[in-house]
């Protein structure tokens, strides 16, 4: 097998799906907020006494309690969008490296870069004198070399992709512990009124199933057919699992898969919401890896469970852009940016937009650095 | 006892107006594209998708069910304010408990 320069992944669906979560599923449930502040309000004027100043508090504590139902879906679509970006951008990338490949002698057949061969069927002596055999050695090591370097290349990427969906989504994660309010309300709401309700949205005629059965299980088969292709791409490619391990110090990449796995056992049966049982621990397991805590005895705790595999201990920066990366941009020629503008760029501008200008930065500084791998080229 | 009015055809009118931005939250919920194909991030994508969905469905029946409570305790108020008040503090109790 040689290196696949493949990536897993469909950026139109993916973009497609945000899409559908921001603006349009976000979108219709602001408008009902708001409508319903609207009412709270009307309603003042047309039931007053004891019964309608009760409503109005309950219809008020009911918008806040979903509050969170609302804003969760562009917080999802931003990670997405961010996410569909990386993957063009690998992409381009892996086109580039295919290209160098190329130069440097190696065959690339069908996406893939082969592995490099030679008709020798002996190694001849290094320092021997100059023969057909020895110039074919040397340039057999060449290619080699240049083979896992680009292999190296290529396993940085996906360790790098790995880390950064474990600290986007795992945050995603976690912040499904928001959405139980909506559930508490709704359970209040139901409790003793179970045959209004029942009929309210019995003849609700926009209202659909609620069944996500399907889908989940859609999901779980892509993941599988991606983990499978990951565990293939690694077996026999020491110098991309290498470079893959040396991006993932933190064992972010462990930690997300036990995360995966957790959640696989929950797909396929039951509901997210509201979070009892295993989403619990999904729930809190995302919470802990968002903070950092992939080295805590939980995590750790998960990751023998699947792999066996132990999580390297080293603490160092992660491996995003320093902020004052993106934050040059934002003031211009200032290079004494503050803290206060590096946070207000985080908070204002979306993370899909954030992370193309850091792509951006990276390849001009990939540019002007004479030793870079891209000016390498014949 | 307090002095209670309600105007019954205009709390309609005014529901009249939340429930089709209901319908739209449905709407768009209905039309939940199929699961994309996310790499090796799929399953995270998945479940966070399926989480803003239920959490907006349970929001849309939330709206519902507080417009259907509310429609009922207006057609039974006919000169108990208390009792019908009781109704919505004690569903407030239980929403914040």
């Amino acid at each position: 097998m040689g290196l696949p320069l493949t990536i897993a992944g469909d950026t139109a669906g993916i973009r497609n799906a945000a899409e559908w979560l921001d603006p349009d599923l976000r979108n219709a449930l602001v408008d009902a907020d708001l409508e319903l502040s609207y009412m709270v309000g009307e309603a003042s004027y047309q039931w007053t006494g004891e019964s309608g100043t009760a409503f109005g508090s309950a219809s008020q504590a009911i918008r806040r309690g979903n509050f969170a139902a609302r804003d969760y879906p562009a917080n999802v679509a931003e990670v997405m969008r961010a996410y569909a970006g990386r993957l063009e951008r690998g992409a381009d990338d892996f086109e580039g490296y295919a290209s160098w490949a190329v130069r440097k002698g190696l065959t690339v057949w069908s996406n893939v870069i082969q592995y490099p061969t030679t008709w020798l069927s002996f190694c001849p002596e290094p320092d021997g004198e100059d023969s057909p055999e020895l110039r074919e050695w040397n340039k057999y090591q060449e290619k080699v070399q240049a083979y896992n370097e680009v292999s190296a290349k290529v396993g940085s990427w996906w360790g790098e992709l790995e880390v950064w969906i474990a600290e986007q989504f795992s945050q995603l994660v976690a912040d499904i512990e928001t959405l139980q309010e909506g559930n508490a309300v709704y359970e209040g709401l139901v409790k003793g009124n179970e045959e209004v309700v029942g009929l309210a949205l019995e003849y609700a005629d926009a209202r659909h199933a609620r069944d996500l059965a399907t889908f989940r299980q859609q999901v779980s088969s892509l993941q599988q057919k991606a983990d499978l292709f990951q565990t293939q791409l690694r077996s026999g490619n020491p110098a991309l699992k290498a470079a893959a391990e040396l991006a993932d110090p933190r064992g972010m990449r462990q930690a997300a898969r036990a995360l995966n796995e957790m959640i696989e056992g929950v797909s396929r049966a039951g509901k997210i919401i509201p979070v009892i049982g295993t989403v619990i621990d999904i729930v809190a397991t995302g919470a802990e890896i968002a903070n950092g805590g992939s080295e805590s005895s939980a995590i750790v705790g998960l990751v023998g469970g699947i792999g066996g595999a132990g999580i390297g201990v080293a603490i160092v920066a992660g491996v995003a852009l320093p902020p004052v990366g993106v934050a040059i941009v934002v003031a211009g020629a200032s290079w004494a940016v503050g803290e206060a503008a590096t946070m207000a760029w985080e908070a204002w501008v979306p993370l899909d937009t954030r992370e193309s200008i850091d792509a951006g930065i990276e390849d001009f500084l990939d540019f002007i650095n004479p030793v870079s791998w891209f000016v390498d080229a014949p | 006892m307090t002095d209670i009015a309600v105007n019954p055809e205009n709390m309609e009118a005014i529901f009249g107006r939340v429930l089709p931005e209901v319908d739209r939250i449905d709407t768009a919920l209905g039309a939940i594209p199929t699961a994309p194909d996310g790499g090796i991030a799929s399953e995270l994508i998945g479940f966070t998708m399926a989480a803003a969905a239920e959490a907006g469905g349970l929001a849309a029946d939330s709206y519902r069910a507080l417009i259907a409570i509310a429609r009922d305790v207006i057609a039974d108020l006919s000169d108990n304010d208390s009792a019908a008040a009781e109704e919505f503090w004690t569903l407030q109790n239980q929403i914040e408990d």
